[in-house]
């Protein structure tokens, strides 16, 4: 790292004359957040900052910085977007705590941030000052509220003048600011600027012009700092030789899909799952897949079943409303036994609820969503790795189990961007169904094994196997029937498919202790956070132990024995459930969080639940907070 | 004398989409016995099948013993998947101009040549039909490994044409046998024949028969249509002193509606080419002529074709006139 | 027919070895009431199957849920019985993976018309290569006479003992109406030369191919076909060269129309008059784009794809 640049004797450059020696902030991990209006481009400075710190060997979380509005007014709090960027010296699971550092486009968007408690006390702040001078009085009168409002904390607010500065390169004053952010923050955190350049252009890839001008809005900023900033911050990297990739967990899904071999996705647009199709958009049919914008989620479920009764699995990918939209279709696919991968990337509900944020609230709907017994599997990836490698697996179960497999997926994955080790795909992969040969004539189309509750699909194609599969109850040779017999045989089999998954699973592994005052238990994509929170709680002298669960149904072996071992067994989750003390709250009444609903009727422990549904990812220091609560107390919430 | 790359590009582009299809079903067979074949190994592939999702968090060795159906293991039957996965995938492997164009050394066999590339295409449908042998339980016979030698067009099913290989056949005029292009050219079948030199006036009047999409003409640019033939085509690139016509399946109930005529030479059939007496090119024009001659306005009505406003009787009178009757005797 | 990608796998079994006797194709013995419409129809289905030699394990029969979506039940072929109204997208997806089989689709008014109305109008749109039958007899059959969108007005049901509140929807003029549609007939099932004559026209066209056939339920709506099954006249015949051939029926339906197929505008006057019954081709445009030729991909083998995902990985490498 380059350390201090002190002026040469009396004759400082003349931009400089301000500016002391830089001093430089060693640390192992720093958060920062980059924040406009809508329409600014933060979200891009963030991302570009995120890709470069990754590649040069940092840990990298990005979270995105949502507005409330699609096309929020322009100057108010809840209309911020950007992005959190959080950097370490080793990997990063997580979007932590609070800002340490944020560069703000106006003071509005910087109160949005202020008002949600995600800025620490001692944060610097780089703030665009141009609005103290701005000709109209009302904006001088917000600008003058708003520092008061921010003074109540002890931040470093360091005007920058990001409006002026990037004016002279650009006309428009919406644009370019955030390219001449960039190279603050470059300077800042010592980023090297050849990569951030090549970033530049590989996101403006295909326009010359705009790369020429971003590239020197960037090298304006970058030159700007150098001569009026006085803090960098040093968070060293660790370059690794093993081959990352870059993605958000949404990306992740759409390359574990082509992984997996799967080549027909049948989806309807729908936040905050659509980036998979964006992405399949662009990269499915060069690898002979199909991406299918069906006409709404019932036909995205219809199609894919269709597609997937004729041979290849194939998916469907879609949040809360679409989920419940595929209900019927899921439960066909239960009854005819049909292979299929639906991915929920999941929202905040209920209803349309909260479009673009996190929440893990449709666990039970996944689970029970389906009127009358509709055994299916479900999945959890807990990072965005895993979103990647879950497709496999999950296919592979569809296929063996003849079952449709449930992937849940979240808001928070979805547009977290963290490097993670590169795959390496294997052929066995790409295999196709073991179903698609032929079969002797008179073939059953549903021949359970009495005890494992499996049978061979025969796929249409198959000489001598001709049948017709059905949503009505049936029997072995897939014949209409409601005799009392067929239909309680029916629905054995195909839960006994489950149990036979569920043997197959290998008991979770416990992070932590092995006994001791708590257990966390979580799934999806709260492990990060839950973690670190653990971690923390140990280093405080908490005997404090974490369980992340993959399969939630089946769920996985052994967990009665674990929770057994813990005086308290605890789920954290993001969706609902009411507080203890919460008024008319009793014991009986209380609605807990949807894992602990699960674990309770599977391990008759009783477990208790903390659960947040603000739209946010955890932070690991909330977490931190109710695991001293319940270690220590051992209730109450 | 080859023709010039040009022209073989072109051929090759009009042939684009039957290749895309023939190559697509070579390749979706060559996955599907792959996938037989590691079905058989299911025990060793299965913890690779799974993915590094289930790594630690499924029991390989369980789910294989309760979920995984193993084909039962016979050496014999393996080999000769492995055999026919080999032969399809190199065939879905290699591009087109390697596969299907044929060149034939001047003064040898056409008919040879073509029917050395079909079998040798055919492998393809062979390692099919052998796999199925396979799975019938009727491993490793030796009809088995004579199918992936090759296989004739002849013993192509009906299916199979459909997907039939095309082929670009670069001839020379007197090399040119187009008798021999008949045990192949039903289904989807493609066929440009690329002539050079002295060329018969009319070689592909014997090609036309109602099904067949027959298209004679010097334009490469021409060829294209044939990428919008559904049923079987043949085109030849012929040197502008031939005829020029062509006949489309799909213009009509009718000979004549079908048939255009667009150019019919002049001076042509003077002497012999290759094996076909000048008696024999001169019946050849004669019966294109009578093919097409019936329906003179529909010709008119074909944009680009320049108008033939001369009845029947005007073109058999000037063709008597243009024969070369030296050679009858 | 041989769609792109599809394996040879099987195509090596010759055609000779294919039934081609209508018995041959018969499932499970019907179940439907005496003197229902439906099993004109699934006799007319099981001569085109036999004749056109459609073989078996690659005929697929898609419907929803209905006393006319018991069809697939009844034939030797595959089928799949799946949910009430979402018939076409399950057809879709079949298609999709496997464009070399001849995919049937059956449906009921209530089917395609009310509850699958918004798949009817997209499937029509997307126009793929699939026979699509509505078996359409005014009324909700399999759970026992509710008005359906087809019903007449002022005709009583048990959920409208008054009679129907509205006027029925027209399905004619409404596929007609959609963009990219391709073929577009009527047929009844009573007059049977002319129901196989249009199957096997819709068979042949090489797209979306929409039949509405009138269907007797003699137990809910015995009289709402009465009248055009018993005088002939009061049914007009659509007759052209390149319609359904209907030359036979000329002694038994007197009254015909010259109807060109190709001309949409005239199609559309002819299904909005509702005051007597048309049968033939009432539209077909065999040039309409078909999804499944607009999106079809080469297929790739293994290998390929992992190239492809490994170069997209390194899109995203650092
Ligand atoms: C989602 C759903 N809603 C309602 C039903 C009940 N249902 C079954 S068939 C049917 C109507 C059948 O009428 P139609 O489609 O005209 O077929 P038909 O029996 O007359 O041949 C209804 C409402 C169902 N099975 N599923
Ligand atoms: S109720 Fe009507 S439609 Fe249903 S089977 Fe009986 S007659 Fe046919
Ligand atoms: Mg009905």
């Amino acid at each position: 790292m380059d350390t201090a640049k002190a002026p040469v004797g009396d004759v400082p450059a003349p931009a400089a004359t301000s500016r002391r020696a830089p001093r430089v902030l060693r640390v192992r991990e720093h958060t920062v957040e980059i924040v406009s209006d809508s329409g600014e481009g933060a979200q891009k400075c963030g991302q570009i900052f995120g890709a470069v710190s990754a590649k040069m060997g940092n840990g990298v979380w990005t979270v995105e910085i949502i507005p409330a509005e699609i096309q929020p007014p322009a100057r108010t709090p809840p209309g911020g977007s950007g992005n959190r960027v959080r950097i370490g010296v080793g990997p990063v699971t997580n979007g932590g705590d609070e800002a340490n550092l944020v560069v703000a486009f106006n003071e509005q968007v910087l109160l949005g941030r202020h008002r949600l408690h995600a800025i620490a006390d001692d944060a610097v702040i780089l703030l665009d000052d141009v609005w103290s001078r701005h000709d109209d009085a009302e904006v001088r009168r917000q600008w003058e509220a708003g520092l008061l409002e921010l003074g109540s904390k002890a931040y470093r607010i360091v005007p920058v003048p990001l409006e002026e500065e990037s004016q002279k390169l650009v006309e428009n004053p919406r644009k370019g600011k955030n390219m001449f952010a960039l190279g603050v923050l470059c300077w800042i955190y010592g980023r090297d600027l050849d990569r951030a350049r090549e970033q530049i252009a590989h996101q403006f890839r295909g326009k010359k012009d705009a790369t020429a001008q971003n590239v020197a809005l960037l090298d304006a900023g970058h030159a700007w700092a150098d001569a009026h900033l006085d803090l960098r911050v040093d968070v060293p990297a660790t370059p690794t030789d093993a081959a990352m990739v870059v993605t958000n967990g949404n990306e992740a899904i759409g390359m574990g899909a082509m992984a997996a071999g799967m080549s027909l996705c049948a989806m309807y647009p729908i936040t905050p799952a659509t980036s998979v199709s964006h992405y399949l958009g662009e990269a499915f049919d060069r690898a002979g897949g199909l991406l299918h914008q069906a006409e709404d989620e019932i036909a995205a479920a219809g199609v894919a079943i269709g597609a997937s009764y004729a041979g290849r699995t194939a998916f469907t990918i879609t949040s809360g409303p679409g989920l419940a939209l595929k209900t019927e279709f899921l439960g066909l696919a239960v009854m005819t036994e049909t292979p299929l991968v639906l991915v929920d990337v999941q929202r905040g509900g209920p209803s349309t609820g909260l479009p673009t944020k996190v929440e893990q609230s449709d666990l039970l709907a996944a689970m029970f969503g389906q009127p009358g017994d509709a055994p299916k599997v479900v999945l959890a990836p807990a990072t965005i790795e895993e979103c990647f490698h879950v497709m496999v697996t999950a296919r592979r179960i569809a296929e063996s189990f003849r079952v449709p497999v449930l992937v849940l997926s979240d808001a928070n994955l979805a547009t977290g961007v963290q490097p993670w080790p590169r795959p390496t795909p294997d052929a066995a992969w790409q295999a196709e169904p073991p179903e698609l040969t032929a079969v002797a004539e008179g073939t059953k189309p549903y021949d359970w094994d009495g005890r494992l509750g499996l049978s061979r699909r025969v796929a249409p194609g198959t000489p001598g196997g001709m049948h017709t599969v059905t949503g009505l109850s049936h029997d072995e040779r897939s014949k209409v029937a409601y005799d009392a017999e067929t239909h309680a045989r029916g629905c054995t089999m195909r839960s006994r498919k489950l149990a036979v998954l569920q043997q197959t699973l290998v008991p979770p592994t416990v992070v932590g202790p092995a006994s001791g005052d708590l257990l966390v238990v979580g799934w999806g994509s709260t492990k990060g956070a839950i973690e670190e929170a653990a971690d923390r709680a140990r280093a405080e002298g908490l005997s404090v132990a974490t369980l992340h669960l993959r399969f939630l149904s089946p769920l996985e072996p052994g967990l009665t024995e674990v929770f057994r071992r813990y005086r308290r067994v605890m789920t954290v989750e993001i969706n609902y459930s009411d507080a203890p003390d919460d008024p008319f709250v009793t014991e009986e009444n209380r609605r807990r969080g949807q894992l602990s609903m699960l674990l309770r009727s599977a391990t008759l422990v009783d477990v208790d639940c903390w659960t947040l549904v603000r739209g946010e990812p955890l932070r690991p220091g909330q977490v931190l907070a109710a695991m001293r609560r319940r270690a220590q107390t051992g209730g109450g919430a | 004398m080859p023709s010039d790359p040009a022209a073989v590009a072109a051929a090759l582009a009009a042939v684009a989409p039957a290749f895309s299809a023939w190559r697509s079903a070579v390749a979706a067979t060559a996955e599907e016995v792959r996938g037989l074949l590691a079905r058989q190994a299911a025990g060793d592939g299965a913890a690779a099948a799974l993915g590094s999702f289930a790594a630690g968090r499924i029991d390989v060795g369980r789910f294989v013993g309760l979920a995984v159906r193993r084909a039962p293991a016979d050496p014999a039957a393996a080999e000769a998947m492995r055999r026919a996965a080999a032969v399809l995938s190199a065939l879905a492997g290699a591009p087109a101009g390697e596969q299907c164009v044929v060149r034939v050394a001047a003064g040898t066999s056409m008919r040879d040549a073509v029917h050395d590339a079909w079998r040798r295409l055919g492998r393809a449908f062979g390692a099919a039909h052998a796999v199925g042998l396979v799975q019938q339980g009727r491993a490793a016979t030796e009809a088995e490994e004579g199918l992936v030698r090759g296989l004739a067009p002849g013993l192509w099913t009906r299916r199979e044409r459909r997907v039939a290989p095309p082929l670009v056949v670069d001839v020379a005029g007197a090399d040119l046998d187009v008798g021999a292009l008949l045990a192949g050219l039903d289904g989807g079948a493609k066929v440009v024949l690329l002539v050079s030199g002295p060329c018969a006036p009319a070689p592909l009047v014997r090609l036309v028969t109602p099904g067949t999409f027959v298209l004679q003409t010097s334009d490469p640019a021409e060829l294209a249509v044939l990428s919008k033939v559904a049923g079987p085509a043949v085109a030849a690139l012929v040197p502008e002193d031939a005829a020029a016509f062509v006949h489309e399946p799909a213009r009509g109930p009718t000979l004549s509606t079908r048939l255009v005529l667009r150019r019919v030479p002049k001076g042509a059939g003077r002497g012999p080419v290759g094996p076909w007496s000048a008696a024999q090119q001169a019946e050849e024009l004669a019966q294109l002529v009578a093919l097409g001659a019936t329906d003179v306005p529909a010709l008119a009505s074909v944009p680009g074709v320049p108008a033939v406003d001369d009845p029947a009787g005007r073109v058999a009178t000037w063709l008597l006139g243009a024969v070369d009757w030296k050679d009858l005797g | 027919m041989s769609g792109d990608g599809c394996s040879l796998l099987g195509c090596g079994v010759e055609d000779e070895d294919r039934p081609h006797d209508m018995s041959e194709y018969a499932g499970a013995a019907a179940r439907w009431c005496p003197g229902c419409g439906d099993h004109a129809v699934l006799t007319s289905v099981q001569r085109l199957l036999a004749e056109e030699r459609l073989a078996p394990e690659s005929t697929v029969f898609v419907s929803g849920i209905g006393c006319s979506s018991r069809f697939p039940h009844y034939l030797r072929t595959y089928g799949f019985h799946g949910l009430h109204g979402r018939a076409l997208p399950v057809a879709t997806g079949v298609k999709l993976e496997r464009p070399d089989f001849d995919v049937f689709v059956v449906m009921g008014d209530g089917d395609c018309c009310s509850i699958g109305a918004g798949h009817w109008l997209h499937a029509t749109r997307y126009n793929m290569d699939l026979t699509v039958l509505l078996l359409d007899n005014a009324i909700y059959g399999l759970t026992k006479d509710q008005t359906s969108p087809t019903t007449p007005q002022g005709f009583a049901t048990k959920t409208q003992p008054k009679g129907s509140w509205l006027p029925p929807l027209n399905p004619l003029t409404t596929a007609l109406g959609v963009t990219n549609a391709s073929f577009v007939a009527q047929t009844a099932e009573w007059v049977p030369a002319h129901l196989y004559e249009t199957l096997k026209a819709a068979y042949h066209h090489d797209g979306f191919s929409f039949v509405r056939i009138l269907q007797r339920c003699p137990v809910w709506t015995p009289t709402i076909f009465q009248k055009a099954v018993k005088d002939s006249t009061s049914v007009e015949v659509l007759v052209h060269d390149e319609g359904v051939p209907a030359a036979d029926l000329g002694r038994a339906f007197p009254n015909r129309i010259v109807h060109d197929p190709r001309d949409l505008h005239a199609a559309r006057r002819l299904a909005e008059d509702t005051s007597r019954i048309r049968l033939g081709l009432l539209y077909r445009d065999p040039s309409a784009p078909r999804y499944e030729e607009t999106r079809a991909l080469p297929k790739h083998t293994a290998e390929e794809r992992m190239r492809v995902l490994e170069a997209e990985l390194d899109r995203y490498a650092v």
